[in-house]
């Protein structure tokens, strides 16, 4: 009977209690569309760049990152080829790229800049990235030619460059000579990460071993066939790596991503953390309220023998109510709204500069996170157990007789 | 001779303040099984503050209230609040119904909070409101009763924890004439037919008309027992 008397005590103030269930209600719904929206943009940055430019994971020789590029190369060519076999053989990989990676310089006409330089095998390119989608001049190596190379959009306007312009690029060889060579511009692409099209240019292998004198393969990219338990499926990568070599998950190749992954958790923990402390005081002044109207009744209960448990327990219920009404309603709320502009997308247009630093494209898709329905489930019944403690002291320090009395 | 139900000895109440006040000073008294006894007397003269320590809402300066043996002024707070609850029943001069509740779960409730079995609980608290004349109305809440109804729903109520006595603070002063006459008849008839000890502190003269023994109280001390 103490939950009937708990929910009918809810509905005796409609007004009041409409309020608080609404802003449950609403604070759950701003927090799931917040969710959703942080997770769809952060999927979609994740899966935009393992999809145009690092792959689930890469393989390189162990001193790639300590070494002067070029000289920390993988194997020769054939032995390459038959450590992508093995790779290639293991049932989650769906197909691997090689590359040659070199630091160097490229100078313009008008300025020069540090940038990678990646030598790539085109049509293995095209097959395991989908850099070639991201053309807005030129083309992805189709046209004949010598010394082609793409550069992104915004180093191109960095540089002054056009279609055909000529640079100078300047790296190392295997010996770690510095070697130049000039190139022409024969493609401009624009990925979805800005800060990445400003360092790295793509030149066809072809042209960089005439400079260098031999193929150096410093880099074996490979795509899995979900991006699902990727870290995991690296190290199954890793362990069947011969000695020398070292496998790096996506988010090791761009630790900025997985950084954006972790903040994205605080950040989420610390809005929802932020909502609920605003309805925490609302359901408090909300119960409050109920106990001060209420007093000479309390103080009747106390009077006849409601021991101070039992008092505690039925206000405790009144407020876990509020939460187990407007809850579901809030979740309702905001599984609904995902769901519809998972369909539609959130139109960021007027952002695209911003976003595309941020490696985002300018419509964001929510996505629906169901781990975090149960995160606020357990948020907003904590939040409500919190609420009842304060009113449910007071409603216990009531001295029967003066509450009766309605003093 | 029946048995002492509530037996009160060199009672005193004193409320601290700048001038400290003395509203019960001295006052012996025992109540036996089965009165229909009345505490009288001018407003502030001490009968609501007696009444409020005999059922252990408040706490005497000095002086012992044993009710069934028990010195209920040695009871820590939580053995009294369960000692409430099984002795004592109490009639309020504002009903003091749950709104919430229907005369039947208002009744029901107390013995809820005794822990009886659903079926006891609801036989019992038909037989109640029908005792109290309240037949047909079990499903009505407070709000949809008139005053009259209401006070004999919490007579119901006060008598539903089976209680040794019931204590009634000024239970008729918000009723009408003919209220007052129903809800006093129902009362002697319980206290007649079944026993059921009753206290009343009123200045209300329909009720000190019907009580047995009327105890007059004036600034703390009693005036007269008769």
């Amino acid at each position: 009977m103490i939950f009937k008397v708990a929910w009918r005590n809810i509905w005796r103030a409609k007004v009041r209690s409409f309020i608080v269930i609404g802003s449950i209600a609403v604070g759950i719904w701003a927090g799931l569309l917040i969710i959703g929206f942080s997770f769809g943009m952060n999927n979609e940055r994740t899966a935009s760049a393992i999809g145009t430019t690092t792959g689930h994971a890469q393989i390189h020789h162990e001193d790639f990152d300590a070494e002067p590029l070029s000289t920390a190369v993988l194997a020769d060519s054939s032995a390459v080829v038959a450590l992508r076999k093995t790779v290639e053989a293991l049932p989650f990989v769906s197909g691997t790229a090689q590359r040659t990676v070199l630091g160097g310089m490229i100078n313009s006409a008008k300025s020069a800049r540090a940038v990678r330089i990646m030598g790539i095998w085109p049509e293995e390119e095209r097959i395991q990235t989908t850099l070639a989608d991201y053309m807005v001049e030129g083309d992805f190596f189709e046209a004949s030619g010598r010394n082609r190379l793409l550069v992104g959009e915004k180093l191109a306007k960095r540089l002054g460059l056009k279609l055909r312009s000529k640079v100078v690029l300047t790296f190392q060889d295997a010996e770690g000579n510095l070697s130049r060579a000039s190139f022409r511009i024969s493609g401009v692409y624009k990925t979805l990460n800005a800060t990445w099209d400003e360092f790295h240019v793509y030149a066809h292998h072809e042209d960089l071993e005439k400079t260098l004198g031999v193929p150096l393969i410093h880099e074996v990219l490979v795509r899995f066939e979900e991006t699902v338990d990727t870290e995991e499926k690296a190290s199954q990568l890793a362990a069947a790596m011969p000695a020398g070599l070292a496998v790096k998950s996506w988010k090791q190749v761009r630790p900025e991503l997985g950084f954006a992954d972790d903040m994205m958790a605080i950040m989420l923990v610390l809005v929802l953390g932020i909502i609920m402390m605003a309805l925490l005081f609302g359901i408090i002044n909300n119960m409050l309220m109920a106990i001060l109207e209420r007093r000479r009744e309390l103080g009747m209960l106390m009077a006849v023998g409601m021991n101070k448990r039992k008092l505690f327990l039925m206000i405790l219920v009144e407020t876990l109510m509020l939460g187990f009404v407007g809850g579901p309603i809030g979740i309702l709320l905001g599984d609904l709204s995902t769901r519809a502009m998972m369909r539609i997308g959130i139109d960021l247009s007027s952002k695209q500069d911003g976003l595309a630093e941020l490696g985002v494209q300018s419509v964001i898709y929510p996505e629906i996170v169901p781990s975090y329905y149960l995160i606020i489930a357990v948020m907003v019944l904590t939040t409500a157990l919190i609420a009842s403690i304060l009113p449910a002291i007071k409603a216990l320090k009531l001295n029967p007789v003066e509450a009766i009395r309605g003093s | 001779m029946s048995k002492p139900v509530i037996e009160v000895k060199n009672l005193e109440k004193v409320y601290e303040g700048a001038v400290p006040v003395k509203a019960v000073n001295g006052i012996s008294l025992t109540i036996t099984q089965g009165e229909f006894t009345a505490l009288k007397g001018p407003s502030g003269c001490g009968k609501t503050t007696l009444l409020n320590m005999l059922g252990g809402l408040d706490q005497p300066t000095s002086g012992s209230i044993a009710i069934g043996g028990v010195d209920i002024t040695t009871l820590s707070e939580n053995a009294l609040i369960d000692f409430r609850l099984r002795n004592i029943g109490f009639v309020f001069q504002a009903y003091n119904l749950i709104p919430v509740l229907s005369a039947q779960e208002n009744v029901s409730f107390i013995m809820l909070l005794q822990n009886r079995p659903k079926e006891e609980r609801e036989a019992r608290a038909r037989q109640l409101l029908e005792a109290v004349g309240l037949e047909g109305k079990e499903d009505k809440r407070p709000g949809q009763l008139s005053g009259g109804q209401q006070q004999r729903v919490a007579v119901a109520r006060a008598l539903a924890s089976k209680p040794q006595f019931v204590l009634a603070d000024e239970p008729t002063a918000n009723l009408d004439s003919q209220s007052t006459a129903n809800l006093l008849d129902i009362m002697e008839r319980l206290n007649k037919e079944e026993g059921m000890t009753f206290v009343f502190a009123t200045h209300d003269d329909r009720v000190i008309k019907k009580a047995r023994r009327i105890i007059s109280i004036e600034d703390g001390k009693v005036l007269s027992d008769d």
